[in-house]
């Protein structure tokens, strides 16, 4: 297994909204790293990639990809990995990740996160196409668990199983997003701490902290809401089960001023210092 | 291959794509609930994300048709061109073309024009960079070949020509003003869209820069350039217009690089 990357302490997701307030800040900002969207970077030119340059240059960076689709039976698209490559060499991130789902089939995009039957077909499906692409990469990837609103009847096994063993066979590392857990624990009425205690801890190298909303008789992933006590409460789970592990908070709508995002995130500092050494709280940088 | 996914996979989007339900009796959900409502989640929200997109880069498209006009576009928009991209922002990129063909537009035939107006802008934010000529590279220029001097346009510069006065109606509905009446000419309109220092700039040109600039396209010469412009206005000035608009294309950032046989 390639050795986990070393911890980056509390991060949140770069969003053009906070590149003022980022970029001319008087004094530093209490954000260890940045995560950007990937596609939103895999552009010709323009302010995103001037943007992203000024970035990376006073803070460690990883990518987060939302169109692998690394659990579709579709050809893997690889003009797509082609330009998810250039943007690493370009970006140098610390890792690159993706979801474990699928957004398409016969040559279109429906824009979410789709899950799929926890099957022994399907292990082998997706764990091949992620060993394909790390290859392609030349570097290990981290995938993300998704909220789900449906299960399959045809699953045989547990999503921690089943996520547990895609990491396993495939060889890469698990971003695990707490949110999704505890949003897909709520959907399909299963343990969301279980589900913690069940993930191999040398293969998280990332947490998500995001906020949902609710639905009828259904709770959505939107990441347009605060973290939520319940989600934080996870985390504090998390936290004693893998130790020190990168965590950022993850808002995509409905974008609050930076300041309020900065709260979130002390308070993930905060859990953490209860929980963790100042030894095991140092960063990398 | 994962034959049981692949059956899966394709009937599920065509039940998201058709709003229809032969997948549901493969799902399972809670007692509280049905398979119907879980599924809708998904349904619901393929439309909702890309009716979100086109109003986010058509959102003058959107202020000039109001919200229902709009929103049945939209609409029919996605059912008739299901995103084939990997980024949500290449979405809307047939929006114009398509609302040539529908037949709102024959009522509104500006609005092909207003709506490419914003994809405009929004191809010449993230277009390539590339290198700014400048007025010291046009002073290094030997004047014995000034006359062969020819320009390449700089990657983001994207230049309109429309038939009717959709720049002003634009520019009304973005300042939160009344726009005038819609208007058709028989002569083109020329708007010409670019990024300097980051920032996507706009603006009108008249009939003589925009067959200018034209030329610029099409590779044509300083002197043909001069040429081209005497027979638009007074011939005698006709050089030293041109030149006025070099000057203020190379301050504008438009140009990328003079060429000119060494």
């Amino acid at each position: 297994m390639v050795e986990k990357p070393p911890f980056l302490g509390f991060g949140l997701g770069l969003r053009p909204q906070h590149y003022p307030e980022i970029l001319d800040a008087d004094k530093e900002l209490p954000i260890d790293w940045f995560e950007i969207i990937s596609e939103n970077y895999m552009v010709e030119g323009g302010r995103p990639l001037q943007m992203l340059d000024r970035i990376k240059e006073r803070y460690p960076v990883v990518m987060h990809g939302v169109s692998m689709s690394i659990a579709s039976t579709a050809p893997l698209n690889m003009e797509y990995l082609a330009r998810l490559k250039k943007l690493a060499d370009h970006a140098n991130p610390k890792w690159i990740s993706d979801h474990l789902c699928w957004t398409g089939v016969h040559g279109v995009n429906l824009h979410d996160l789709l899950p799929i039957p926890y099957t022994e077909e399907a292990l082998n499906h997706v764990a091949g196409r992620i060993s394909k692409v790390q290859d392609f990469l030349g570097r290990c990837i981290a995938i993300e668990n998704v909220s789900s609103y449906i299960e399959f009847k045809e699953s045989e096994m547990d999503e921690w199983t089943f996520v547990s063993e895609i990491a396993k066979r495939a060889d890469c590392w698990l971003l695990l997003d707490v949110n999704n857990v505890f949003v897909s624990g709520q959907n399909h009425q299963f343990d969301d701490g279980n589900f913690i205690e069940q993930i191999p801890v040398e293969r998280v190298v990332q947490f998500h902290l995001a906020g949902h909303s609710e639905g009828e008789d259904v709770l959505i992933d939107t990441h347009d809401q605060p973290v939520c006590d319940e989600v934080f409460e996870l985390y504090e789970k998390a936290l004693k089960r893998f130790g020190p592990v990168s965590t950022m908070i993850e808002r995509d709508d409905n974008i609050p001023p930076l300041a309020e995002l900065l709260d979130e995130l002390n308070r993930a500092r905060q859990i953490a210092s209860g929980i963790l050494s100042p030894e095991q709280l140092k960063t990398a940088a | 291959m994962a034959k049981n996914l692949v059956e899966l996979q394709s009937q599920m989007q065509s039940d998201i794509l058709k709003r229809e339900s032969g997948v549901l009796k493969r799902f399972s959900v809670p007692k509280h609930t049905t398979a119907e409502k879980r599924f809708a989640v998904y349904q619901d929200a393929y439309q909702i994300r890309l009716v979100e997109v086109l109003s986010e880069d058509y959102e003058v498209t959107w202020k000039y048709l109001g919200d229902e006009q709009f929103y049945q576009l939209a609409v029919e928009y996605i059912k008739t061109h299901p995103s084939d991209q990997t980024n949500m922002r290449w979405f809307g990129r047939h929006f114009p073309e398509f609302l040539t063909q529908s037949p709102l537009s024959s009522d509104h035939p500006v609005l092909t024009e207003i709506a490419s107006i914003e994809k405009a802008l929004d191809d010449a934010f993230d277009a390539a960079d590339g290198d700014t000529a400048t007025m010291e590279d046009l002073a290094a220029i030997p004047p014995e070949v000034i006359s062969d001097l020819t320009f390449k346009l700089h990657p983001t510069c994207r230049l309109l020509r429309q038939k009717t006065n959709a720049l002003d109606i634009y520019m009304a509905l973005v300042n939160e003003q009344t726009p005038d009446p819609l208007e058709s000419f028989d002569e083109t309109k020329y708007t010409l869209v670019w990024r300097s220092d980051m920032m996507c700039q706009y603006r009108a040109l008249d009939a003589e820069e925009g067959m200018l600039v034209d030329l610029m396209l099409e590779g044509k010469d300083f002197a043909l350039m001069c040429e081209m412009a005497a027979t638009m206005q007074d011939a005698d000035s006709a050089a030293s217009r041109v030149a006025g608009h070099i000057t203020n294309w190379l301050q504008s950032q438009m140009i990328s690089q003079l060429i000119f046989a060494k």
